[in-house]
């Protein structure tokens, strides 16, 4: 029902009604106002977290999983880098030959005293079979 | 893989920015809430005050009403925060109510309780309910067409004053009003009609 549909004496007292509620409204004493102030922030402060996040709160964890799998892209990177230094086929016949050459398995074998024999058999194949292989793969 | 790593890498340096957007984005709306609110209190401060008589328990209505909306409706689109303010309001102005209510019926058995010992008499339980008494703020507005206004609003019924100050105060037209009273717009018009006839007919002798 608005105030065009009453009559008009109902219509003035609805207007002076209003304008008095309106005006006592206006002229809140200060501490009330600083109250409801106060009590404005307090609230807001206490909006829903999830409301900045609509339903994707998830979205709050993306930061912490994409740092996880930059330093497993990371790792991942690194390994065929440092993996074929670490095991090179030939790298254990490289180092016998480098051995043999020196003449350091006779100088082991001295070390290694009368009661320890040392398998030269083993050794020598090892070095020539390295050879051998190394020599298969480059064509020599 | 390098493009792989590129690729992450990118992603990942714009992760920050995606979350500084999402919070900007949400800003606009959280200042349109609290114009809402500032826009909203004085009157909804003067409801609450004229429906519960009592300065502190408006306060505190005003405030729990403000809080419960920001929590559960700020999502919502503004334009349905005003009727959903008002009815959080009227729950909480009707749970303190309630609650002084309970509180003043225990404190009445028990200090009935206390005076049957100390052979005193009987307590009025309307002594037991918050102070009725007018508070500073309706001291300062020493109006006596005001108060005059405010004592016959405190004593129509809950729907007719609701309806009466949701329109004439706040300003809401039916159908908001309806939304806020969680009626039809037909019980909006009649509770705000019957409010009207009693409030002419105690207040006569001030508008003439």
């Amino acid at each position: 029902m608005s105030t065009e549909e009453l009559d008009p004496a109902a219509a003035e007292f609805a207007r002076r009604t209003a304008a008095l509620l309106e005006r006592s409204a206006q002229e809140l004493p200060a501490h009330i106002r600083s109250r409801l102030t106060r009590a404005r922030y307090a609230a807001l402060e206490h909006r829903a977290a999830p409301s900045a996040y609509g339903s994707y709160a998830w979205r709050r964890w993306l930061p912490a999983g994409a740092a996880a799998a930059a330093v497993l892209a990371v790792l991942m990177l690194q390994a065929p880098q440092t993996g074929p230094e670490v095991a090179q086929p030939n790298s254990a016949g490289e180092d016998f030959e480098m051995l043999a050459d020196s003449g350091a398995l006779a100088l082991a074998q001295d070390q290694l005293g009368q009661g320890e024999a040392v398998d030269y058999e083993f050794y020598d194949w090892a070095v020539n079979g390295a050879q051998d292989e190394r020599g298969a793969e480059t064509g020599s | 893989m390098n493009s792989f790593a590129t690729l992450l890498a990118d992603t990942v340096s714009l992760l920050p920015a995606r979350n500084l957007e999402l919070q900007e984005s949400t800003q606009p709306q959280s200042r349109a809430l609290e114009s809402f609110l500032a826009g909203v209190e004085a009157k909804a401060f003067r409801i609450a005050q004229i429906a519960l008589r009592h300065e502190h328990d408006a306060l505190d209505a005003v405030q729990d009403a403000m809080l419960r909306l920001v929590r559960s409706y700020s999502n919502r689109p503004a334009e349905q925060w005003r009727p959903l303010f008002y009815r959080i309001l009227e729950n909480c102005v009707r749970d303190m109510q309630r609650r002084r209510s309970v509180r003043g019926r225990v404190l009445t058995w028990y200090r009935r309780a206390l005076g049957d010992e100390a052979g005193e008499g009987e307590v009025d339980p309307l002594e037991q309910v918050s102070d009725p008494a007018p508070g500073p703020s309706s001291l300062a507005q020493a109006d006596e067409t005001m108060q005059a206004l405010e004592a016959a609003l405190a004593e129509l019924p809950a729907r007719q004053r609701q309806a009466f100050l949701l329109r004439n105060l706040e300003g809401l037209d039916v159908a908001q009003t309806a939304s806020a009273m969680g009626c039809s717009e037909g019980s909006v018009k009649t509770h705000y009609f019957r409010a009207l006839q009693a409030l002419r007919a105690r207040l006569g002798e001030y508008w003439t």
